[in-house]
């Protein structure tokens, strides 16, 4: 039998392997292995605590705290990581960093996409954009793919919605697209929120605008994360929003296709 | 097939295990006048468990079919036979289950093992791929006439549109077996339309799953086993 590994276990001390940013400790949420749905192929996720946002959609409240978070090393994530780097490879996937919000540690986040590069995987960055500000050109350069969650485009509903202004999201864009980073945009739908017919067709022509997004991903709203508001005794905003019909799916990707995206 | 018996023994002990060395499960000790086993385990606290990637789980399983295996070649065999042992169940984990009792990882008396090599049902919590991970790790050249991983996903859980679908499960197997993994089984479908045969086997007579290295009729097994089926992790995503 072999030794057995550190798995996020802030009790068993290691090493920084490559120095001192090994031993850079971020907060953990979780990870997950999944296939497409975050990123090309099948993934590792790496789920971080702690977001600025705090969106009435929110399947995840559990990852708005970073002290909710386990305390982990990079060493311990890329022990995980390195254990399913060779599934990741052939199966034509990669890392992808989403949370609670990634840039929200971002000296974590930048030496994990430094290491994934270094092992030769594909990386992506699962963010709001929100913090766009503290992704430095180096931590940009180790990111092959961004999937940007924009959450509406009309300014008034994006802060009723998230708390905060959707401005720094659209100069994250434009400065990806300067950079040259593909993006997926991902938009999630809610009626009564984020179906404006107005709204949509304001970020499909500014997203077409941009010469780097490969495609928009129409996540329709579900309500599978009310359970998660239960166990934390918060109140879920949107228990009464229905989840859209596929005819507004579908009409709203219809809108993003007209402006020749992939949608 | 007497080899198939003595593995799922050994796949019973190999989850009890796992609470066992990691974690803390107290016997609870049966009445001095019945037997004197241990009947039931008070689990304390979370342990690692096979099916996530996890050395600490998953070598236990790797040195239960090592062992075994070592056992069984220390037995002469007809015509000097080569030995083997499969990983694999088809539908007698149920069987097997209803014959055993209380488990130490929390596995109540009566209820089904897992199929094949699967981890048990709702054990793995990092996605099909960690699952398939922990199963490549059983040694081939230990288990000649196979291991055997079964998994049922949604078609939206392996991507958006059918050639992307297509994509990430040739992916999804290249990948299991550039990892050393032997023989996945993957049914893809909606569990509505299992949920609905149960119903009304009537319109599903050609509905074909698979099960731990075989193709059956859904609707010709027993309920019990239906429910198992259904029951299993369907590894879908949002």
């Amino acid at each position: 039998m072999s030794t057995t590994p550190a798995r996020f276990s802030p009790e068993r001390p290691q090493p920084g392997r490559s120095g001192e940013k090994g031993a850079l400790i971020g907060r953990v949420h979780s990870w997950d292995m999944s296939t497409g749905v975050d990123g090309p192929g099948t993934r590792f996720v790496l789920f971080l605590s702690g977001c600025p946002l705090r969106c009435q959609y929110c399947q995840n409240p559990d990852t708005w705290h970073m002290r909710d978070g386990t305390p982990t090393t990079v060493d311990q994530v890329m022990d995980d990581i390195e254990n399913s780097a060779a599934f990741l490879r052939a199966s034509g996937g990669g890392v992808t960093i989403s949370g609670g919000e990634p840039l929200l540690q971002h000296a974590f986040t930048a030496e994990i996409l430094h290491r994934c590069e270094e092992l030769g995987l594909h990386t992506a960055l699962d963010t709001s954009g929100y913090l766009g500000a503290a992704a430095d050109d180096e931590l940009l350069a180790d990111t092959d793919l961004v999937l940007l969650d924009i959450k509406s485009f009309d300014i008034r509903v994006y802060e009723q919605l998230t708390g905060r202004r959707l401005a720094p999201t659209l100069s994250f864009a434009g400065r990806l697209d300067a950079l040259g980073i593909r993006i997926w945009i991902r938009y999630v739908l809610v009626p009564g929120w984020t179906d404006d017919p107005t709204a949509v067709e304001g970020l499909a022509t500014f997203i077409a605008g941009l010469g780097n997004v490969e495609r928009v991903d129409v996540l329709p709203f579900h309500k599978l994360g009310a359970s998660k508001y239960e166990a934390l005794g918060l109140p879920f905003p949107l228990r009464d929003t229905p989840t859209p019909d596929t005819a507004l799916v579908d009409r709203v990707r219809e809108q993003f296709r007209a402006h020749g995206l992939t949608a | 097939m007497a080899a198939s018996a003595w593995r799922a023994s050994s796949f019973a002990l190999r989850t009890s295990w796992s609470a066992r060395v990691t974690g803390p499960a107290w016997p609870c000790q049966g009445q001095p006048w019945t037997t004197g086993l241990a009947v039931d385990y008070q689990v304390e606290g979370e342990y690692p468990a096979y099916g996530n990637n996890d050395d600490r789980a998953d070598a236990i399983a790797v040195d239960l079919v090592r062992s075994f295996m070592d056992k069984i070649r220390r037995h002469p065999t007809y015509r000097g036979a080569i030995h083997t042992m499969s990983v694999l169940t088809i539908t007698s984990n149920v069987v097997y289950g209803h014959h055993t009792g209380n488990t130490p990882d929390g596995r109540r008396a009566g209820t089904p093992f897992a199929p094949g090599a699967n981890p048990m049902n709702g054990r793995d919590h990092h996605g099909m791929a960690a699952s398939a991970l922990s199963v490549a790790k059983i040694p081939y050249d230990q288990a000649r006439e196979g291991i055997s991983l079964t998994n049922t996903v949604t078609p939206t859980g392996l991507g958006r549109s059918p050639q992307e679908r297509i994509d990430n499960l040739v992916g999804l197997l290249d990948a299991f077996t550039t990892c050393g993994g032997f023989h996945m089984n993957v049914n893809v479908l909606d569990r509505a339309t299992l949920e609905d045969a149960m119903e009304h086997p009537e319109n599903y007579p050609e509905l074909t799953i698979r099960v731990s290295g075989y193709a059956v009729n859904f609707v010709r097994l027993t309920p019990e086993q239906q429910r198992d089926v259904i029951s299993r992790t369907f590894h879908g995503s949002l």
